[in-house]
């Protein structure tokens, strides 16, 4: 088994294989996870959130479903989920979300976290696919807004993926810490990839913390 | 034109019409100050717009910092649809129909095949080769902004596509607050109840009475 740790604020990139299952952590609780992924075999190809909702007809997700890409191939299939609650609607955090948004240059950002370990790949900010925010929460009000709100994931939650595909996938552990979205305080993300399970004895669902 | 202290920068422009055959995809040039309207010319038409400047290749509409920048999974009057660097390209002015995507893919041929309707082509292939004969070269085909398309969003979450309620003469305006280039599909969507191509027309104006 491989465990990555990902800084609290800072991001991590790396690459999964088919028939692996990928755990993310998160460690301390209320930290959301913005999370992204591209076919290893053609980059273009994206994990996307917004072919994943017209597949599943909902903003959600939950334990069963599969996660489609902009070709509207299955990436992940969700086996297990301590959570239930993430959100698919928010772009990632970037420059300009706090220099507009919140007056606050210099900040770090998702997008530069996520972009750090992918331009190694060759992607340009451009190429980084909407993320799928981990932990995040984003109700839905009665009017249709979206609720700006603190995860309700607790230390140790955790959501694991089958991984249907090649892919190269990074991790960012959102340093947003002015607005609801991480209780104020950022803390740090772990990652753990299992190998195929075919190939690995059964583990129990604690086998990660 | 906008009533800025100064006298506008440039002369007022002529109205200007773009006819779009469903099932296809057309572009209309639009300057900071003016009104672009678009206007259903047939019974439960979608249209799908995307936006791009000419000047920055790098800036264009982006319906997911739209969402965020109002806080809103729904598109509503008053609201500014916004850049992928989170600045106000346009507001939605008039809307005579209320209903509206911010959350749907673009179709494509392959996509459109898979799910049964013979002979579209699709959205994103539509657009692609539109922006290749406008000299523009976006870094990736974003994501739509679907107007007049109607899918109901619940609580939990559930996307539950509805019958199209737009009718012929139906419209939306919008202020336009930067330099763009507009490009508006009228191409099969594949969301249910709302996949037949009509066709629409797009306007610019300086002020909305004058056409």
């Amino acid at each position: 088994m491989q465990m990555l740790t990902i800084a609290a604020g800072h991001g991590r990139t790396f690459e999964v294989k088919a028939g692996q299952q990928l755990t993310i952590i998160d460690v301390k609780g209320q930290q959301a996870a913005d999370f992204v992924a591209v076919v290893a075999s053609n980059h273009s190809e994206k994990l996307s959130p917004t072919h994943t909702r017209r597949h599943l007809s909902s903003l959600f997700f939950k334990v069963g479903d599969t996660l489609y890409s902009t070709l509207g191939r299955p990436l992940l299939r969700v086996i297990e989920d301590t959570v239930g609650v993430h959100d698919a609607n928010v772009p990632a955090c970037d420059d300009t979300r706090f220099v507009v948004d919140f007056n606050v240059t210099g900040h770090r950002n998702c997008l530069d976290n996520l972009h750090a370990g992918l331009a190694l790949y060759g992607l340009s900010p451009f190429d980084i696919p909407e993320p799928f925010n981990l932990f995040q929460n984003g109700p839905v009000t009665s009017d249709c807004r979206m609720q700006v709100t603190d995860p309700i994931s607790k230390a140790g939650d955790h959501i694991t993926f089958d991984v249907l595909e090649d892919m190269v996938c990074a991790v960012s552990s959102c340093p947003q810490d002015i607005i609801p979205g991480n209780g104020l305080k950022v803390t740090e993300i772990a990652i753990s990839i299992l190998p195929n399970s075919a190939d690995s004895t059964p583990t129990d669902s604690n086998a990660t913390s | 034109m906008l009533l800025l202290k100064e006298p506008f920068s440039r002369v007022p422009l002529p109205p200007q019409t773009v006819y779009v055959p469903g099932g296809e995809s057309r572009a209309i040039d639009v300057k900071a100050g003016q009104i672009l309207r678009v206007e259903a010319k047939g019974q439960g038409a979608v249209a799908s717009i995307f936006g791009f400047s000419r000047t920055d290749h790098d800036v264009y509409i982006s319906v997911h910092h739209t969402r965020v920048f109002s806080n809103s999974y729904v598109l509503q009057a008053g609201m500014r649809i916004v850049s992928n660097r989170r600045r106000a390209l346009m507001v939605l002015g008039k809307d005579s129909v209320g209903k509206h995507d911010l959350l749907l893919p673009a179709s494509t041929t392959a996509y459109l095949v898979e799910q049964g309707y013979v002979g579209h082509t699709g959205c994103v292939e539509s657009v692609s080769e539109l922006i290749k004969t406008l000299g523009l070269k976006p870094p990736k085909i974003p994501d739509p902004v679907n107007l007049f398309m109607h899918v109901s969003l619940h609580q939990d979450g559930r996307i539950e596509p509805l019958p199209n309620i737009t009718r012929v003469g139906d419209f939306v305006a919008c202020r336009v607050v930067a330099d763009m280039v507009f490009i508006v599909s009228a191409c099969c969507t594949g969301i249910p109840g709302n996949d037949i191509p009509r066709s629409l027309e797009l306007s610019v104006v300086e002020e909305l009475n004058e056409s």
